[in-house]
């Protein structure tokens, strides 16, 4: 592929998506891109990986559980026996049970907050876009505001505001994970009601639709048949940069302290824990090195997977909609 | 072109009110009160203090301190009773701008030229490998750079173990803040630019002679920057304002401390101040940018924007 | 290409500009440099409560009395002595003629009088000790109603009825309501210390008409702020620089100055351990005052010979709420009202099967003591025994215990487990206590939640542990809980908590400082345990004159807390700090108390 083929391609590739009602010919494309499939590759391969231990990390009586405090392990480093290979930290824990553990609920969070990115960030974009006026104006000008606002503070506030009066319905310990999805999705929004709209807006512009309009289509058939599966694209890719973006505000809020709750593990909170615990006198470098080393590698892995899905749907996209 | 800017500064008092009284909301919405300790303060002491600092009401202190804020003056710190907002913003604003400038200028030109070269060798080794590097920015959390970058100046000596008071102490700081913004420079620059190679003007060039180098970085190179000139605004703004994690690691007395401490502490006033710092900083770089924009691209017109 | 490499070059611009604007440039090391237990939080001797602003004003202001350099019992200072009456009750200082402000000023009463008043008109968090002066109370509770209802509810009290009078310049004059045996104590502690009045006056706050007609006063902070600041001590503070730096130079105007061995002092701030050690590593500091629990392992290990430690005078424990129903949040989540906590069986269940020597031993790992009773044995407490608990042999009425037997027991192989005060470890005798209850092998027992503050690591680990021990002991489940700091001290302070690990420190040496917590009308009572012969034996205490008898029934007062366990002991804190060997007067003491003034640096 030389520099020169790949823009026209693409050029192709855009034009005739906006020209063909349902673009099928896109997620073929989608499987053939390199980034996709060894992004995807990866994180799959780890979240099968995480997903197969659960029966081991989540019972109790086994010698993998997460929380299980072995007294003749404290801080061990590295050995060869599987339970020992990340290490141990300072209560005895296997940090490789802690790791697949925690890369359940990392990749929890970053899935719960795409979630709500996009079924926010959908429904305020749609109506911008499509409205149009005031409304589009008013909306655009909450997302600006709400960009500006402190994010630790609506943070901790939605957390204070909501744990308390939740953990009276459901067991504290699923209060404060409920929480922290919800407040982590509540910030991840704003970027695709953006780009949702921007769509929306070029979309609405094109020739075609009015074409369509012209013939007596009704505004509901034009969206279901046209503009919806143009957005599926953007919201595709963004979606997945969400989830990577979302682990690490969550990493965040564990080095604050408002993350998840002690003795549930994710990577972040390894992370921060193993940063707060090093010095130059005793470096226990396997605390660190593992979680980071999983997150690292699923957040490239995550990132090459959107780069390459928005390769595919929409190379010329302004830097606006980031 | 200069009725825009007038345009454009003239409603920036409004959005900063606005920012202010939303922002006043929430935080008087949260529970906890800057004047309590580890020890449990006796209710009068509680009001007194209160009262003193006309902060028994969300009313008193709507009433008091919003006006001056006209003239600068944000009140005094809640918890840092010693210290006024404006004395606080005036210590640490110049450190947080001084760092995150400098993160930016390592952050543009070398995310712009790893970026370039990435579309170039489109597919090729070289594309693979800068972005990984790059991408490290976006893949590692911050407080693991910066504490490792730490480590690693402990253990070498090279570089000074945090503080702040000459220039060798910006290095480990700046480039540790700098990675995040360069990351998202090298995807935009390397997409926007391989738009533009193919653009038809480049392969007329390329016909004419000229060489490769020329019509990337003379050329090309004006047209991708643009999308990374958006970016610049807010990622500027944002990055002035301290990254939290790396002034703690460093321990460096900036902005960006203030924005956390200020929250988890309840103290309304410099949460107030803090954030209206950010947002008038948003805004003129906003603005800036918009202008830059069509400096650097001349066939945008600007002006003809809604504004 | 030109235009674009416009922008770097305005960046570049920017940066000049900014760097030009934050001044920066190196400063002179000051003669001995060191780094706090955290950054100042006030120097206003009205709101001071910290421990690192306490160790500040220590070098910049002075009392009637001041802590020795070296002992820390008080010595003479602003007072060059004093007359007791016979009753005890009124205590008679006289000033020390030499004695001269900052500025020149000299040092009367007045000013006593002056600073210890504004401690009664805007109260802080130690205008509670100042009620042991006649009248002192009263006149605080109806100033501040005056003030809140702007004069209505009058008349304005007189402070003529308040016990403290300057008699002349040299005379300060302090009558009590009881006698206070150690009243020397208080008056070196930074509350009581003078402050000038005409130095204040620029710092007014502006008054509105209502206030100036009441005659309320309010000082703006700024005026604890250099180059306004006015001090009596052997230091002045001439620059803070705002979560940087506080430097302190040797006064002219001290009378003692020829003892001053040092004369620049700098505290520098820097919150983050690693940077800490880092600076004092690299010689930027003399003396890192509070080493955390990981690192002090760590350097102990290896031997190192500038780590210093010497027990501290305070306790770590959990607190357990004990009314006889749930506080209603914790009872929404846990699904019923009823509250185990408040059979004291259960209490002492879980405070027997907690295994505290591993706790000290791989999570605090500073060299703590395990904890068998609420006043640490670390010496401040004069003459103060231990009775034994309820499960040694002989009961309380055997021999009591030393401080000094005390330290040994605890700190012996199975001291935690035999006879001694308090209770004991034994998981048996735990697991029969809660059968009795009525939960046998942890049979109904609620989901109880443990609260911590998500400000302490150490904490969050400890709860971890006690989760596990408390599983595998007594087969019981409890959930952990984070809340952000203020959330957590919130919470607490409304007694909305079920079990949280806390801490208290003592103030001045006596054990009261102690046993007042738990009173039935202290604020501080964050058990909500209300306890009539507890109260009462206090209530005598202050009463007694004779100091021995006094501490006796302290003594019975405190094995109360040890047996009924609304508290659980886990350790008695330990103060570990790092500094050279060049570095005299630096050594860690209980109350964490260092006078700059015999501190000083061999080069």
């Amino acid at each position: 592929m030389t520099t020169a083929a790949i823009p026209i391609q693409s050029q192709t590739a855009t034009t005739t998506a906006v020209q063909h009602a349902a673009p099928e010919g896109m997620w073929r494309q989608v499987l053939r891109s390199r980034r996709v499939l060894i992004g995807g590759g990866i994180l799959f391969g780890i979240l099968f990986l995480c997903l197969a231990t659960l029966p081991w990390t989540l019972k109790s009586s086994s010698t993998f559980y997460y929380d299980y405090q072995d007294r003749s392990k404290l801080y061990q480093s590295s050995a060869w026996d599987v339970r020992s290979w990340f290490g141990y930290d300072q209560l005895g824990r296997s940090i490789l049970a802690r790791c697949l553990l925690g890369g359940i609920i990392s990749l929890a969070v970053g899935a719960a907050a795409a979630t709500i990115a996009v079924v926010l960030g959908v429904t305020v974009g749609l109506l911008a876009g499509f409205r149009g006026g005031w409304v589009d104006s008013a909306l655009m000008r909450v997302v600006d505001i709400l960009y500006g606002l402190p994010y630790i503070l609506l943070v901790i506030l939605f957390k204070i505001a909501f744990e308390n009066p939740l953990s009276r319905l459901v067991q504290p310990m699923w209060a404060n994970i409920i929480v922290l999805f919800a407040s982590i999705g509540l910030v991840s929004w704003l970027t695709m009601a953006r780009v949702v709209r921007g769509q929306v807006l070029s979309l609405r512009g094109q020739p075609f639709i009015e074409a369509c309009r012209a013939l007596g289509l009704k505004e509901g058939r034009i969206f279901l048949l046209h503009i919806l599966p143009n957005l599926i694209g953007p919201i595709t890719v963004y979606a997945t940069l969400t989830v990577p973006s979302a682990i690490l505000q969550e990493s965040f809020l564990s080095f604050l302290g408002v993350g998840i709750n002690a003795p549930l593990p994710t990577w972040g909170s390894l992370a921060s824990d193993a940063v707060q615990q090093m010095s130059p006198i005793k470096l226990h470098w396997w605390l660190l090195v593992f979680p980071c080393t999983l997150l690292a590698v699923t957040l490239l892995s995550l990132n090459f997977m959107g780069d390459g899905l928005r390769d595919v749907f929409d190379p010329k996209k302004e830097a606006a909609k980031i | 072109m200069l009725r825009l800017i007038a345009f454009r500064v003239a409603q920036f008092p409004l959005i900063l009110a606005v920012i202010y009284l939303l922002t006043f909301l929430l935080v008087w919405v949260a529970p906890g009160s800057p004047f309590t300790n580890e020890r449990n303060v006796d209710k009068a002491v509680l009001d007194s203090l209160k009262r003193k600092f006309h902060a028994d009401s969300a009313w008193t202190f709507l009433a008091y301190y919003p006006k001056n804020v006209l003239t600068g003056d944000f009140g005094p710190s809640f918890v840092h009773k010693e210290w006024s907002v404006a004395d606080i913003i005036r210590s640490a604003l110049p450190i947080s701008v001084t760092l995150g400038l400098f993160a930016m200028l390592i952050a543009v030109p070398v995310g712009v030229g790893i970026g370039t070269m990435a579309a170039v060798n489109r597919g090729g080794a070289l594309d693979w490998i800068s972005l990984i590097i790059a991408l490290v920015g976006i893949s590692v959390p911050g407080f693991v750079v910066a504490a490792v970058l730490l480590i690693f100046a402990a253990e070498t000596n090279w570089f000074p173990v945090g503080g702040w008071g000459s220039v060798k102490d910006m290095i480990l700081p700046g480039l540790a803040l700098s990675l995040a913004p360069m990351a998202y420079i090298v995807r935009l620059t390397r997409v926007s630019m391989l738009d533009t190679l193919g653009w038809d003007y480049v392969r007329t060039a390329r016909a004419k002679g000229l060489s490769r180098a020329v019509v990337i970085w003379k050329h090309s190179l004006r047209n991708a920057f643009l999308p990374t000139m958006t970016y610049l605004g807010p990622a500027t703004a944002t990055t002035m304002t301290g990254s939290f994690v790396i002034e703690k690691v460093f321990h460096i007395p900036g902005l960006g401390q203030h924005f956390v401490d200020s929250v988890t502490g309840r103290d309304q006033p410099l949460i107030l101040g803090v954030v209206m710092v950010e947002s008038a900083l948003l805004l003129v770089f906003n603005l800036l940018v918009d202008l830059a924009y069509g400096w650097l691209d001349p066939r945008i017109d600007i002006t003809a924007k809604a504004g | 290409m030109g235009r674009v490499l416009a922008i770097p070059l305005v960046l570049f611009g920017m940066l000049l500009g900014s760097v030009i604007w934050s001044g920066g440039g190196v400063q002179k090391r000051a003669e001995f440099s060191f780094i706090n237990r955290g950054d100042i939080y006030t120097l206003d001797l009205n709101q001071m409560s910290y421990l690192q602003d306490f160790r500040l004003t220590y070098g910049i202001r002075e009392g009637l009395y001041s802590p020795d350099a070296k002992t820390l019992r008080p010595i003479p200072a602003g007072a060059t002595g004093y007359d007791l009456s016979d009753d005890k009750k009124v205590w008679t200082f006289h000033l020390r003629k030499e004695c001269k402000w900052s500025n020149g000023d000299p040092v009367t009463a007045k000013d006593y009088a002056f600073s210890w008043r504004r401690m009664l008109e805007d109260p802080g968090e130690y205008t509670y000790l100042f009620f042991y002066v006649k009248g002192a109370e009263d006149y605080s509770t109806r100033i501040q109603k005056y003030y809140a209802s702007e004069g209505r509810e009058g008349p304005r009290p007189d402070f003529a009825n308040v016990g403290i009078k300057a008699a002349d310049d040299d005379t300060f004059v302090v009558t009590l309501n009881d006698p206070v045996p150690y009243l020397l104590e208080l008056v070196a502690f930074p509350p009581f210390y003078p402050r000038n009045e005409k130095s204040m006056e620029p710092f007014i706050e502006q008054q509105s008409d209502v206030q100036k007609a009441i005659g309320q006063v309010n000082y703006r902070g700024e005026y604890t702020r250099p180059p306004n600041v006015v001090t009596n001590g052997p230091y002045r503070l001439t620059q803070w620089d705002f979560k940087r730096r506080l430097v302190l130079e040797k006064s002219d105007n001290y009378w003692d100055k020829e003892h001053v061995r040092t004369k620049t002092v700098e505290m520098v701030v820097a919150e983050n351990p690693l940077s800490q050690f880092l600076m004092y590593e690299s010689g930027e500091v003399d003396w890192q005052s509070e080493v955390d629990g990981d690192l002090a392992a760590e350097l102990r290990a290896k031997g190192r010979k500038d780590l210093r430690s010497s027990p501290a005078f305070g306790t770590a424990f959990l607190t357990f709420i004990c009314t006889p129903e749930l506080p209603s949040t914790v009872a929404e989540s846990v699904g019923s009202k009823k509250n185990p906590l408040a059979d004291v069986r259960v209490r002492r269940a879980l405070t027997m099967s907690i295994d505290k020597q591993f706790i000290v031993d791989s999570i605090t790992r500073m060299g703590e003591l395990p904890a068998r009773t609420y006043l640490p044995p670390d010496g401040t407490l004069d003459g103060f025994t231990w009775i034994p608990g309820p499960f040694t042999p002989g009961g309380a009425g055997a021999a009591q215990y030393t401080d000094k037997q005390m330290r040994d027991m605890l700190a012996s192989k199975d001291g935690m487990k035999g006879a001694g005060a308090g209770l004991p470890f034994n998981v048996e005798l735990a697991r029969k206590l809660l059968a009795e209850a009525g939960y046998p092998n942890g049979q109904g027992f609620p989901n109880l939640p443990i609260l911590y503050g998500t400000n302490s690591e150490t904490r969050k680990k400890i709860c971890q542990v006690l989760k596990n021990q408390w599983k595998d002991a007594l087969n019981i489940n409890v959930s952990i809980v984070g809340a952000e700091g203020k959330s957590f001290r919130d919470k607490v302070s409304d007694k909305q908590y079920a079990i949280a690990p806390v801490a208290w420190y003592g103030d001045y040496p006596d054990a009261s400082t102690f046993t007042d917590k738990y009173l039935s009308t202290s604020k501080q009572n964050d058990a909500a345990w209300y306890n009539t012969t507890f109260d009462d034996l206090c209530a005598k205490a202050t009463k007694e004159g004779d100091a021995a008898k006094r501490l006796r029934l302290l003594e019975q007062a405190e094995n109360l807390l040890d047996t009924e366990v609304p508290i659980a002991p886990l350790y008695h804190y330990v103060n570990v700090s790092l500094s050279r060997d060049n570095v005299h007067g630096v050594d860690p003491n209980p109350r964490q108390v260092t006078m700059f003034k015999g501190v000083w640096v061999e080069r």
